[in-house]
């Protein structure tokens, strides 16, 4: 495919600003907010933020589902508003949860369906369509109403039909929302597969543990904006050194003795004897549980840092955590 | 029975605000005015203007039954997608209470289909139809409402039996307008069809109506209307009945519906 | 873009459509007895009236009119893309979602016109319209014409119906009305004042169902088949009209974002 000598990046966005108008006495709402992205071939992209930041505002337009009111987006250095038509095929698109298949249709018939949207015709789509089962592990239930599927299933037939045009680059919107564990861990696996085979992959997720695991790149949005690109280990690295210790029945005493432990960062009060600790080294929560635990307390656990803690980590604003 | 009139009263103003929030609910009132358009051409074009009334009636009883079968028929229905059935079952209110608030709510707003075909009459065609005897008018009118909202509860209770049920909604308004009489009398029937409509509190009920707007005196007055109530009385048993044997279902399985 | 296999595949997907809405049960039990119901009721407008050759005009319009109400729920079928999610899917993928959203309610074309033929052939010797078998056939042939060309304008209902989903059955159902009123169901279209009889000669269903009439009159071949021709030429310009109002609700809803992942 290779036309030009050097390779463009799988998915290049530049400035990309996108407002929605709020209607009668309602302010406008700035979904993106001059954001920026690349996404290189055989790259598997994570896109980290909470709901509403933006992530699938980007992924409708780079989808040539929306438009944008600025900036640009590039897939394989095809402008999505000029060359929609030819980005279209390029693209392979799989959003989460249990909507966008034909439910009366069996798992063959709807990918048969898409075959012929992307430009296969009847003996191509046919055998697409049943390498694509084969693929994700449904070739027994091909012949089966999509209805009468697990929720698993779905998405792997999702991600089969996402496949269907053999693109260049997969757009995964959420993709494991409300999957159990055993269906995330074997999608997953699938992911690794593509980027194996040199596709590009832009993931959307607020599972900090899926974005490690998965991506090679992580970028963090929050309020349509970019806050950091990074490596996944750095993510690994926050999630464990930010470890969080909770704990009822805490004097204020022993509160405050922890408060003075080496690597914790800040000690919060969360009600009436109860104590949320956070840390800010790898290991410090280990005496933070003994002195608890020596001190009778029996009511303790641990938890990683949520995303809004690593974010405010990342931008490096601390001023929300109030120090004992 | 010291939550029921709270219940109801909200159930009414919970209905009318879904009328509000989703005027496609009202689509029926928007058909109206067309019904009595096509209705009375039919009898004004034949040069026959003594069944005017026949054809402003008949508009405004199928928009109320129309409404009966298609919007309150739906209640249950919507709650339990909704996931509120569950919920509403836990409140010390009774479901046949919230269901009666919310249903009369439908009859009342359905009866601005009289007025609509009534103007129709006036302003499209100058066809203005008096009321003859207005007291036994209102009488059967009030007790037709009563009749239609029982109509609604039992098809409410109805439709939520299971997805094979529901698929017949659409299919029974023709037959009841048809069997009801709405605009030509069941007398006019085949036989073995008038005995049938006979059985509905509806073809009583438009009989009488389209009498109380002739000149003529109203035969047997209150024997019909008699029947009216009963037979819409029997319709509301049978309403109620199925949604308590639905009401126990739940508690029993956790489920609503019997497929 | 390879048309025939989209069309194919659409094809498939309306007609597991068209066994979700009707079961054997269901259509024959609920939906023709409705079917039954409405035309007779109708047609006792000219028992009334204690008129048979008005009673037969009422027979006729309200039998092939089942087959224009049938093909307005193209109307509502065109939306249920967006209930099962697909929408967007449809919005993205290179084919786009016009040819889809075009092709895909095709089975009421079909439904239509089994459900008015059977309710004028079952109902004729009930009301007195001497039907033979050769009447009978060429009125089914009309009556799917009426069905095809009519089926352009429940398409324009339901892109409608796609952009202002709240009004779906709004727009379907007073299209509908508005045909059975002016259109010569139940009188005919010289009844009404000149600008209404123009404006009904804007339907192919009018058009459809005058040819249905005069077929049934043993008017001649060219009278006939000149109703036919201006039932498709009206439909060509509501299909134009459709494709290009399709076309607008895609456009639109890239610009306002009125589709999202999962509608």
């Amino acid at each position: 495919m290779t036309i030009t000598g050097i390779d463009p990046p799988a998915v290049e966005v530049s400035g990309l600003t996108r407002v929605f108008s709020g209607g009668r006495g309602k302010a406008d709402h700035r979904a993106l907010d001059a954001f920026d992205l690349t996404v290189t071939p055989g790259e598997v992209h994570g896109l980290l933020g909470p709901n509403g930041a933006g992530k699938t505002t980007l992924c409708k337009i780079l989808s040539t589902v929306l438009l944008p009111t600025s900036g640009t987006a590039r897939v394989l250095g095809l402008d999505v508003v000029a060359d929609a038509k030819r980005v279209r095929p390029l693209l392979g698109i799989v959003f989460g949860g249990e909507r966008g298949l034909y439910a009366r249709m069996t798992a063959g018939q709807n990918l048969r369906f898409w075959a012929a949207l992307y430009g296969l015709g009847r003996r191509a789509g046919r055998a697409r369509a049943a390498e694509l089962l084969d693929r994700v592990g449904l070739s027994a239930r091909a012949d089966n109403r999509v209805e009468t599927f697990s929720r698993g299933m779905k998405q792997r037939l999702h991600l089969a039909r996402g496949m269907i045009g053999d693109p260049r680059v997969l757009i995964l919107d959420e993709p494991t929302v409300g999957m159990d564990p055993v269906s995330a861990h074997e999608f997953r696996e699938l992911v690794e597969e593509l980027r194996a085979e040199g596709r590009a992959v832009l993931l959307t997720t607020h599972d900090m543990a899926e974005a490690e695991a998965l991506c090679d790149r992580v970028s963090f949005i929050d309020g349509g904006r970019l806050l950091r690109c990074e490596d996944p280990r750095v993510l690994g690295e926050l999630l464990s050194r930010h470890e969080r210790v909770r704990a009822t029945g805490v004097p204020e005493a022993l509160a405050d003795r922890i408060a003075e432990l080496r690597g914790v960062e800040a000690v919060r009060r969360t009600g009436p004897g109860a104590i949320l600790v956070e840390t800010d080294r790898d290991g410090a929560a280990l005496p933070v549980l003994r002195m608890l635990v020596e001190a009778g307390t029996t009511d303790v656990s641990t938890a990683p840092p949520t995303l809004e803690e690593v974010y405010m980590h990342l931008i490096g604003d601390r001023g929300m955590a109030v120090r004992s | 029975m010291n939550a029921a009139l709270p219940a109801f009263g909200a159930a009414v103003r919970f209905q009318l605000g879904a009328f509000r929030r989703d005027p496609g609910t009202l689509l029926m009132l928007a058909t109206a005015p067309f019904s009595a358009v096509i209705l009375l051409s039919v009898t004004q074009h034949s040069g026959r203007p003594d069944l005017a009334p026949y054809a402003l009636l008949a508009p405004a009883i199928m928009t109320a039954m129309g409404m009966a079968v298609m919007e309150a028929g739906e209640t249950i229905f919507r709650d339990r997608a909704a996931g509120v059935l569950e919920a509403l079952l836990t409140t010390p209110a009774s479901l046949a209470v919230v269901l009666l608030g919310r249903i009369s709510a439908i009859t009342a707003v359905s009866l601005v289909g009289i007025a609509e075909s009534w103007l129709v009459g006036a302003l499209g065609f100058g066809v203005v139809v008096t009321v003859a005897h207005p007291l036994v008018f209102a009488a059967t009118l009030l007790a037709t409402a009563f009749g239609i909202a029982a109509t609604g509860v039992l098809m409410a209770s109805v439709f939520v039996m299971g997805r094979d049920v529901r698929s017949f909604q659409n299919s029974v308004t023709f037959p009841l307008y048809l069997l009801g009489g709405a605009m030509v009398p069941v007398t006019l029937l085949p036989a073995g069809l008038e005995a049938l409509s006979r059985a509905l509190f509806l073809s009583w009920a438009t009989d009488l109506l389209r009498d109380s707007l002739a000149p003529a005196p109203v035969d047997a007055f209150g024997w019909r209307l008699a029947a009216v109530l009963g037979l819409g009385a029997a319709t509301a048993a049978a309403g109620f009945g199925v949604m308590r044997a639905l009401v126990r279902r739940v508690r029993h399985n956790g489920t609503v519906g019997f497929a | 873009m390879n048309a025939a296999a989209v069309l194919r595949q659409t094809a498939w997907s309306g007609w597991t459509d068209l066994r979700s809405v009707y079961t054997p049960t269901n259509w024959a039990f609920g939906w023709m007895v409705r079917v039954l119901c409405q035309v007779v009721f109708y047609s006792m407008l000219g028992t009334l009236l204690g008129d048979p050759e008005r009673t037969r005009f009422l027979l006729v319009g309200a039998a092939v009119f089942i087959a224009v109400n049938e093909t307005m729920m193209t109307s509502a079928s065109t939306t249920w893309e967006r209930s099962s999610g697909t929408l967007s899917l449809l919005a993205a993928a290179p084919a786009g979602m016009v040819l889809v959203l075009a092709a895909r309610s095709w089975f009421w074309i079909a439904s239509g016109t089994v459900s008015a033929s059977v309710a004028l052939v079952v109902l004729a010797p009930v009301f007195g319209l001497d039907l033979g078998v050769a009447e009978a056939l060429t009125a089914v042939v009309l009556i799917f014409a009426t069905a095809l060309t009519n089926y352009a304008v429940g398409l324009c209902c339901g892109s409608l119906s796609l952009r202002f989903h709240q009004l779906r059955n709004v727009f379907a159902n007073i299209t509908l009305l508005t045909m059975t009123a002016f259109c010569g169901v139940m009188v005919p279209t010289s009844y009404w004042p000149k600008g209404l009889q123009w404006f009904a000669e804007l339907f192919p269903a009018a058009h459809g169902l005058r040819a249905v009439r005069l077929a049934l009159a043993g008017a001649d071949a060219g009278a006939v088949l000149a109703q036919v021709g201006w039932a498709f030429a009206t439909a060509a310009g509501w299909l134009a009209l459709a494709s290009l109002s399709l076309w607008w609700f895609h456009a639109d809803a890239r610009r306002t974002g009125s589709i999202d992942f999962g509608d």
